[in-house]
This record gives C-alpha cells, structure tokens and sequence, in this order.
C-alpha cells in the first residue's frame, strides 16, 4: 500500500465519522443545566442541624464567629478605656510641656469659660 | 437566544454566555464539540461505550470550568481535545491490543453489494492497524489525519514539540503502511489501479 492510497483510506475515515448518539448528548445537555442550576442556587455550606449554646447562637444573630468576636472585642475595649484613668497620657503631654517650656497644664485651661464674669457689675 | 443566531459565535463567546446563564449558549457549544469528542474519543479507543463515557466526562468538566475560563489563552477545542487524549489513555493502558488478523474477512455476497463491504472491511482494518500503532503514534495520526488539526494544535493538545508531532505521524504512517499492505489487494486497491 503506497502513501497515495493509505490517504485515500483517510479521506473515507473522514467521511465516515463516528457520530454520537442522541442519549449521549441529551446527557450532557442535562449536566450542563445542573451545573448551570448549581452556580446559579450555591448550596449553603453551613449544617442545617440547630447549634446549641450561647456563643453559636450569637454567631447566627451577628453574621458568624468572625463577626461577634469582633463585636465582642470592641465592647471590651470601650469598657476599659472608660473605666480605667489614661495616666499614661497625661505622662505624655507633661513631657511635651516640659521640652516646651509651657508652664500652663491642659487640663487647667477652662476651655469654656463661665458668664459670671461678665454679669458681675462693677 | 435562538440557536441559529448562534452559528457564528466562537466557542470561547458560547462559553461565557454558558457561564452566565444562558442555556441556548450550552445547547450550541453540546452541538458542535461533542461530535468532535466523540469521533476522535472513538477513534482513539475504537470503542464506542468507552468512547462515551469518556466524553460525558471531559464535556462535564468543560461545563465546570466554564465560570473560571481564561479567554485568549487557549482554543476550547483544544482543551477539550486534551482532555478527551488524556482521558483515552488512561482507558488505553489497560486494554490488550486487537491483532489485525482479527478483523474479520470479508463475507461472501452479491457485486452490488461488494463495495460496500470492501468500504466497511477498509474501515474496519484501518481501525485495526491504528489500534496496533504505538499510543502516541495512533494519537498523532489521527488528530492529524482523521480530525484534521494542524501540527502546532496537536503539539499543543499532545503537549509536545511540533518536530516531535512530525516524527510520531511519519513513523505511524510508515507502520500503517507496512501493516495494510499484506491486505492491499483483499481491501479492493488492486481493482482500483
């Protein structure tokens, strides 16, 4: 058999293509709308089982863990800077004050004066 | 989206519209790969069943991976050819070899029936000799012989270099050759001459 003829055996290959059969491709029609269906409906990924305790159920009325940690951190911390004296900082502006030379304290400047002054006659 | 109205539209196109929810977009992409799955899949597996599953299989992750497509890097075809080529020879490694001799011999019957049976018994034994070539031999003669693929796209779908491509056709074609060769004249070439 020369070169000529093994092509010519091709071209009637080509020809004769095996085509696919109907359920075949009804089949991947149908994976393709599940699939489609699937992207457009996401599973949850969360357990439909009920949690039980009190820090699961915060995470279902916040939006999860992450969240009510979060929540649950920055109430703490507004807790502590209410109720504990900021001495550190008044350690700060004594420093500044002394660098500067100011003798005048912050914290005994009236930053809104009283009217009395003014309604006293004289 | 009608399907006609589809008929130009790239498969790249198709599969971004497939990604965004258009069915339309599936049902034409389903029409115009899976033949070409299919056909090359049997092909390679001269074996329809087999053939099948692997193409369900590759098509399935062509609708997977649909959303996370990246367009200009690579033809859908190609990927998809790949895919299917890997998916065969997975399957091919575990199946024996079919010998020429097995083919069977062409059955007696009336003249005006002789052609077709000769174009069937040609089918048949070409089938046969492409199942005796070497995997990647069989796999390069076909993309480019039976599917009609360019060097560098079989390159590209064989993960090879284009010289490579090259060698595995002419010496899967010598073998071929030498193979059909004893059959030349029961085959109805010499008729032909």
């Amino acid at each position: 058999m020369g070169e000529e003829e093994l092509d010519d055996l091709f071209a009637e290959a080509r020809a004769a293509t095996p085509f696919p059969s109907a359920g075949l491709v009804q089949r991947i029609a149908s994976a393709a709308m599940v699939e489609q269906a699937a992207r457009a409906n996401p599973t949850p990924l969360r357990s439909g089982t009920p949690a039980h305790g009190l820090i699961p159920r915060l995470s279902g009325w916040f939006g999860g863990l992450g969240v009510t940690a979060g929540l649950a951190t920055a109430t703490l911390a507004g807790v502590w800077l209410g109720a504990v004296q900021p001495a550190g900082l008044s350690l700060v502006t004594d420093s500044v004050t002394q660098v500067l030379g100011v003798s005048a304290y912050l914290d005994k400047v009236e930053l809104i004066p009283t009217f009395d002054p003014f309604l006293s006659e004289g | 989206m009608a399907l006609d109205a589809l008929s130009d539209v790239s498969d790249e196109a198709l599969l971004v519209l497939y990604a965004n929810g258009d069915q339309t977009a599936a049902r034409a992409l389903n029409l115009r790969l899976t033949p070409r799955a299919f056909g090359f899949a049997a092909r390679v597996l001269s074996d329809r069943s087999e053939a099948e599953d692997v193409v369900q299989e590759a098509m399935l992750r062509l609708w997977r991976i649909a959303p996370d497509w990246r367009q200009g890097e690579a033809r859908i075809s190609t990927w998809l050819y790949r895919v299917v080529l890997n998916l065969c020879t997975d399957r091919i490694r575990k199946k024996r070899p079919a010998a020429l001799e097995d083919v069977p011999e062409p059955e007696d019957g009336a003249p005006g029936a002789l052609a077709g049976l000769i174009e069937r018994d040609r089918m048949q034994a070409l089938e046969a000799a492409l199942e005796r070539l070497p995997e990647r031999q069989r796999q390069a003669v076909v993309l480019r012989h039976l599917e009609g693929l360019g060097n560098p796209e079989i390159a590209e779908v064989m993960d090879i270099g284009v010289e490579a491509v090259e060698s595995l056709i002419a010496r899967g074609k010598r073998s071929l050759t030498s193979l059909l060769s004893p059959r030349r004249a029961e085959l109805g070439y010499d008729n032909e001459v």
